[in-house]
């Protein structure tokens, strides 16, 4: 558990390092102006430039601590299981706007609340999917016919309308 | 003396029409849940609803998300007393003597006593926030962009020191914070920044999906990683049981007092002022106790003062926002984001450009906790049952509900997916034990800095030392600073001094 945290953690820092290089290095290219009239590069750089110092003390320091103590190590929560329900959610998040428009709103409600409950709790499938079907029929009701939010339609989402 | 009693007044009108109490009692129930879910905060559950206040005006929404931030406070101290759970981390201290107390068969008086203290100091830091905001807001009036510059500066400086995590990181959270503020076409000479081609990031990055991504979607996440609770049999508490007696009265009433003050003085200071407040005040109730020993085994000031303490902080919080415009909490950032949303400029002019949304939302405060008093107590029984409902039905109705609220506001579909890239920041920063929320704050706050700091050297001839050296700005840097190094150097002076053999101090780890 302890490598696998160090690794993470030296992941985290590198990837703040590198956000950090190539920030600085497109900050760079603005126009700082002068002191007197400063340009839109200024603030860019100067953040830029910090935040690449502090990231790479934040590296080495991890690098350092490496299968030791560290500063604010202690506060890592140690993770439990589950990390597929997490990737599956995350996944589920990022699938939703692209299924919106073609498979309109209750229909990939329906999938998305399906995905979710189904990594959440296995055991009961179909169960999941009733109560996905009616998450998604409940929200459409709430959200576009009660809040008069405008929510992508097709013949499901009229079919509701007009029993409504 | 007049006028503030005339415009309170106009407030309560207002605030009494039957969508305003609507939407507090909304706001007040929300609230509650959440403060009774583990996992899922005040914060998250603004974040998450922040889409849906479009459906409503920007006083209606205020008021919604005053109601869910008091309501919270009260809620975490329900589960913190009876079940030893704390619903938000503002509650934790209550778990330590107020479950103690339940286990003695009190449960119901220190119900009581936390709901009455959340009452007091609730009314005590609205009064505060009214007479402070408006003292502040008008010495605001005449502050130029220096001393706005030092009002953010500071306040960033402030925020690294408390923020609670290790300052390093605190202080990469805050840059990188800052360096996604700069994203988007810049303000003063129109010029694209850091958008590398990709045209809809020329509006730089909308704070609603960043702010649910962050604090809702990624708070859902971290939930699913956290072990189920195992909740057992829950204690019914019968309305006779929740009367405290004469002796407990005696000694809490003070207790709230106390708190109240320290919990408003604390919530006027950047970072995460409602749980700073409830430690701060444990450790102060212990200090002056006659009764010292008593505390961590079911002592009633303990129960009392942060519970009065955490919110009285939410009172302060408001202060700096309503008065400078500023957010100095993660929350209080989110109700920025609500009222930008809706198309205000919150700044010090607000409370005077928009008078009556000030005092309808300082009149619905009081009516909110008023209610929170009356629903929390008497409904105790049905709070606590909210934790029986599945985690793996809730978290996903979460989910849907950060989907929907985000694609309410523009109907993008690049703005859910940036909810789901900063719901996976904001996870991934929580499993390395960085804290995103300074991200979000410098995110809102860092804007303002680059336009203070860019116009002041303007107006200065390019001389930073007379941006620096302007009397106000100079004691805020002078004050910010004060803060970061005094703990270095108190560190420094107890390691140097050789420790007298039998003779501690209490500690926060002691706590």
């Amino acid at each position: 558990v302890s490598a696998k945290r160090d690794r993470q953690r030296t992941l985290a820092a590198a990837a703040l390092l590198g956000f950090a290089v190539v920030y600085f290095q497109s900050a760079l290219r603005l126009d700082r102006g002068t002191s007197s009239n400063p340009g839109p590069g200024l603030v860019p750089a100067a953040i830029g430039g910090l935040l690449l110092a502090c990231t790479a003390i934040h590296l080495i320091g991890v690098l350092r601590s490496r299968s030791g103590e560290v500063e604010g190590a202690a506060s890592i929560p140690p993770a439990a299981g589950n990390r597929r329900a997490v990737v599956g959610i995350l996944a589920a998040t990022v699938v939703f706007p692209l299924i919106l428009e073609p498979l309109k709103f209750v229909v990939a409600t329906t999938v998305v609340a399906f995905v979710m409950l189904v990594l959440l709790n296995p055991r009961r499938p179909a169960f999941s999917l009733g109560l996905a079907v009616g998450m998604a029929v409940a929200s459409f009701v709430i959200f576009s016919r009660l809040l008069g939010v405008a929510l992508p339609g097709g013949p499901v989402e009229h079919l509701l309308l007009r029993i409504g | 003396v007049a006028d503030i009693a005339q415009s309170l007044g106009a407030g309560f009108v207002t605030a009494l029409t039957p969508l305003y109490l609507y939407y507090a009692l909304l706001g007040a129930v929300l609230g509650t849940i959440t403060g009774v879910l583990p996992g899922l905060g005040p914060l998250g559950a603004m974040a998450i609803l922040l889409g849906f206040t479009l459906t409503m005006d920007a006083t209606g929404a205020m008021i919604l998300f005053a109601g869910i931030y008091y309501g919270a406070m009260y809620g975490g101290s329900t589960t913190s007393i009876l079940l030893n759970i704390p619903g938000e981390a503002a509650s934790v201290v209550t778990c330590i003597d107020g479950y103690k107390m339940t286990q003695r068969g009190r449960g119901g008086a220190a119900l009581t006593v936390a709901a009455v203290g959340s009452f007091i100091a609730g009314t005590i830091s609205i009064l505060g926030l009214m007479v402070v905001a408006l003292f502040l807001s008008d010495i605001a009036l005449r502050f130029g962009p220096a001393e706005f510059l030092a009002i953010g500066v500071s306040g960033l400086i402030l925020l690294v020191r408390l923020s609670g995590g290790p300052i390093l990181q605190s202080l990469i959270m805050i840059l990188v914070g800052m360096a996604l503020a700069t994203v988007g076409i810049d303000f003063l000479t129109g010029l694209e920044r850091f958008t590398y081609g990709i045209q809809e990031l020329g509006q730089g990055f909308e704070f609603l999906p960043v702010a649910m991504g962050i604090f809702g979607i990624a708070e859902v996440l971290t939930t699913v990683r956290t072990p189920q609770l195992l909740l057992g049999r829950i204690a019914r508490v019968r309305l006779r049981e929740l009367l405290p007696a004469r002796p407990e009265w005696q000694r809490a009433v003070p207790s709230m007092f106390r708190g109240s003050f320290l919990g408003f003085l604390i919530g006027l200071v950047p970072g995460p002022s409602p749980v700073i407040a409830t430690f701060a005040s444990y450790i102060f109730e212990k200090r002056i106790s006659k009764h010292p020993e008593e505390f961590g085994s079911g002592a009633i000031e303990a129960v009392a003062g942060p519970e009065a303490a955490n919110n009285a902080a939410v009172g302060g919080a408001y202060v700096p926002l309503f008065a400078l415009g500023i957010p100095f909490t993660p929350a209080m950032a989110v109700v920025l984001g609500a009222l930008m949303l809706h198309g205000l400029t919150p700044g010090p002019n607000l409370i005077k450009v928009k008078a009556d949304l000030f005092w309808t939302v300082i009149a619905s405060m009081y009516i909110g906790n008023l209610m929170l008093l009356l629903l929390n107590v008497p409904l105790v029984n049905v709070f606590v049952s909210i934790l029986r409902i599945p985690r793996h039905i809730l978290l996903p109705g979460i989910v849907l509900i950060s989907l929907i609220g985000v694609y309410s506001v523009n109907a993008s579909s690049l703005d859910l997916l940036l909810l789901a890239a900063f719901g996976l920041v904001g996870y991934a920063l929580r499993e390395v034990g960085f804290q995103p929320a300074p991200l979000v704050l410098a995110m809102v706050i860092g804007p303002m800095i680059e336009t203070s700091l860019r116009q002041s050297l303007s107006i200065s001839g390019g001389s930073l030392a007379a941006v620096i050296l302007r009397p106000i700005a100079l004691a805020m840097y002078a004050i910010a600073a004060l803060t970061f190094v005094v703990p270095f150097v108190l560190r420094w002076i107890r390691k140097a001094r050789p420790a007298a053999p039998g003779v501690a101090g209490p500690t926060v780890d002691e706590v």
